[in-house]
């Protein structure tokens, strides 16, 4: 198998299972990671995330598949003889050592000389900024600085791949969306491939280079944040990253480059074409609520709706419009561009819906 | 919550009453005992005035030598059978708790346990046979044995108990840096689990030191432990010093359960801080 190895290929699974009993938490999962790269498997709990970063973290035995660190087959190997690191969801700092014993314990157990882990324990507080800290107690911290100890803790070592359990779940908003970037500048500046775990879809697109969608044990969509989000491949991901319309639809005529598809009863709409999809084929349009403009009667205006209800959001505000088949529709409109027409609910309203960002998601 | 529920027992009409008969009840004889172990007369039951004289009798009297042998032997085989009751129970928590699910662990556990639940002469008559059919001849390596055996349970409820408190992250942690499987116990588990171990070794110790019913089976003519030794003396007539005696190892007891309450406590709040 070594021959297929790809010089730039950190991890690379290939039709992973995983049974618990009769629960399948993995089915036929087939990924591969690349170097540096700060990789995301994201999903909704009990997904399998965990599973699967168990299994490359050597805690898990694999039912079936393989699995390869840098083109050597580890599917047999230990967790200990792995050069692997994990910070796993509730840190699991050792609470009888220091925070320097503890970030210095991978380092003492590679057998690696007194002055080298101590210098490397200093230069790995100092990363996380807790230089000063280094003879407390992991009790004695705050969520946010165990946090620290313990990706110092798995960084020290230098392993190929860094693994990340939710590492951020446990904190309050702003420190979590304050560590993401802090994370995602330790990753490019330390050159290691970090495979985070979350169920957070907000995480996952800020950080990542790329995103693994899971759901029910299955790899649901591979790619990028921005991929993800304008190409789902089918309705999980659909709703899982976002919010978006999906409205039951049918495929009016279909080549190429568009497709029409119904939208209501006596509209449709031209969207971009895909291929193996014909006239006919049945499934749902995913309208993405900021794709949505209100727009006055003069201009191109693709349908038009009532004003359900208003929902202020800050930032933004969501309109919910009833269409004449008694569809919902959700639209975001920006608070900071909203000299536009203002509206109240029970009026009726024209609406411009963006179709080259519509996609056709068919029946499973 | 449970100052509350406490509050809401203490409302019960009748509660106070009850509480004190049965303190009364658990303690009057021994704070009799106690009390007694200081009088001057060779009386049980009469008061004499207080002295030390039951005291002294028992460690210079006519009779010490024969105590501090008992004692020695007590002791001495008291503190190896809970050393290696609790090794043995150690390695049995670590077996049974952290081997994730497999066919017959309850009923193992039910096994290990079982020996606190068999009526002790039931265990004392089983012991006695065994060894004379193996031909072990009847002595201080009989009465070691047994204890060693009979301690297990007791030792190994402490330690399980805190082990399933132990997350078991932490060894996968240990092995996740690299660590081997035995310094990984070594260095993570052994260090968190001591204060369970400690409580194990105290109640094993205990156990041990005042067991009557086992040791007289299984101890042969002429190795005496305390017990027996004031067992025998009782048969001669109570005299004071048996009150001393039973007063000094009660003083015994009362330590070790202190200090097994407070490396327990102790052990509770480092692991939560
Ligand atoms: N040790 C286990 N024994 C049995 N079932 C398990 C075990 N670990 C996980 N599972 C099951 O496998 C599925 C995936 O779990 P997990 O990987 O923890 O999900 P996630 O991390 O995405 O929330 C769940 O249905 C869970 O109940
Ligand atoms: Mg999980």
């Amino acid at each position: 198998m070594t021959e297929h190895h790809q010089e730039n290929v950190a991890v690379a699974a290939n039709s992973l299972f995983k049974n618990y009993g009769s629960v399948e938490a993995l089915k036929d999962v087939s990924l591969s990671i690349n170097d540096n790269e700060f990789f995301t498997l994201l999903g909704p709990s009990g997904c399998g995330k965990t599973t699967l970063l168990r299994i490359i973290a050597g805690f898990e035995a694999i039912t079936a598949g393989t699995l390869f660190l840098h083109g050597k087959n580890i599917a047999d190997l230990p967790a200990n003889k792995r050069p692997v690191n994990t910070v796993f969801q509730n840190y699991s700092l050792f609470p009888h050592m220091s925070v320097a014993d503890n970030v210095g314990f991978g380092l003492e157990m590679q057998g690696k000389d007194k002055n080298q882990i101590k210098q490397r324990t200093h230069e790995m507080l100092e990363l996380v900024q807790l230089g000063e800290y280094a003879d407390r107690k992991p009790g004695q911290l705050s969520g946010g600085q165990q946090q620290r100890v313990a990706l110092a803790r798995a960084l020290a070592p230098q392993p190929e791949v860094l693994l990340l359990d939710e590492p951020l779940s446990a904190l309050d908003l702003k420190l979590r969306k304050a560590m993401r970037l802090e994370l995602k500048q330790i990753q490019e500046n330390a050159g290691i491939t970090f495979i985070f775990v979350t169920h957070d879809q907000e995480e996952a697109l800020t950080m990542s280079d790329r995103i693994a969608v899971m759901s029910q044990g299955e790899l649901q969509q591979l790619g990028t944040a921005t991929q993800i989000y304008q190409e789902p491949r089918n309705r999980f991901v659909a709703d899982f990253i976002g919010e978006s319309n999906l409205i039951p639809t049918t495929v009016l005529s279909s080549d190429i480059h568009t497709m029409r598809c119904k939208l209501t009863d006596s509209i449709s709409i031209a969207i971009p074409g895909k291929e193996s999809v014909s006239e006919g084929d049945q499934g749902e349009l995913c309208i993405r609520p900021e794709r949505i403009r209100l727009s006055n009667a003069d201009e191109s205006a693709n349908l038009e709706g009532v004003v359900d209800g208003i929902v202020y959001l800050g930032t933004d505000t969501q309109l919910l419009f009833k269409l004449d088949d008694q569809q919902t529709l959700s639209v975001r409109t920006q608070n900071a561009d909203n000299d536009g027409p203002v509206v109240e609910v029970g009026q009726r309203v024209g609406l411009h819906i963006d179709e080259s960002s519509c996609r056709f998601l068919p029946e499973s | 919550m449970k100052t509350k529920a406490l509050d809401q027992i203490k409302r019960y009409p009748g509660f106070f009453p009850m509480a004190v008969l049965c303190l009364f009840l658990l303690y009057t004889p021994l704070v009799i005992v106690m009390i007694y172990s200081f009088n001057d007369s060779p009386s049980i039951t009469l008061w004499g005035g207080f002295s030390l004289r039951w005291y002294e009798d028992v460690f210079f009297g006519l009779e010490a030598a024969k105590l501090r042998k008992a004692a020695w032997n007590s002791v001495s085989i008291a503190a190896m059978a809970a050393i290696c009751a609790t090794t043995i129970a150690t390695a049995a928590a670590v077996g049974m708790v952290r081997s994730g699910a497999w066919r017959g662990k309850t009923a193992s556990f039910a096994l290990l346990n079982l020996p606190i639940m068999v009526p002790e002469i039931v265990t004392a008559v089983a012991t006695l046979i065994f060894f004379s059919m193996i031909g072990f001849k009847a002595g201080y390596a009989t009465i070691l044995i047994a204890h060693v055996v009979f301690c297990i349970p007791f030792a190994y409820l402490p330690i399980a108990a805190r082990l399933e408190g132990i997350d078991s992250n932490y060894e996968q942690a240990a092995l996740d840096l690299y660590a081997t499987r035995w310094q990984a116990f070594k260095r993570v588990l052994l260090p968190l689990l001591a204060p369970g171990i400690i409580s194990g070794f105290l109640l094993a110790f205990i156990i041990s030191l005042d067991d009557f019913i086992i040791t007289n089976f299984v101890k042969g003519a002429g190795v005496e432990t305390l017990p027996t030794a004031i067992y025998g003396a009782i048969r001669q007539g109570i005299k004071p010093n048996i009150m001393a005696i039973s007063t000094l190892m009660l003083l015994v007891s009362i330590l070790f359960v202190t200090v097994s309450y407070f490396v327990g406590r102790n052990g509770e709040k480092k692991h939560e801080g």
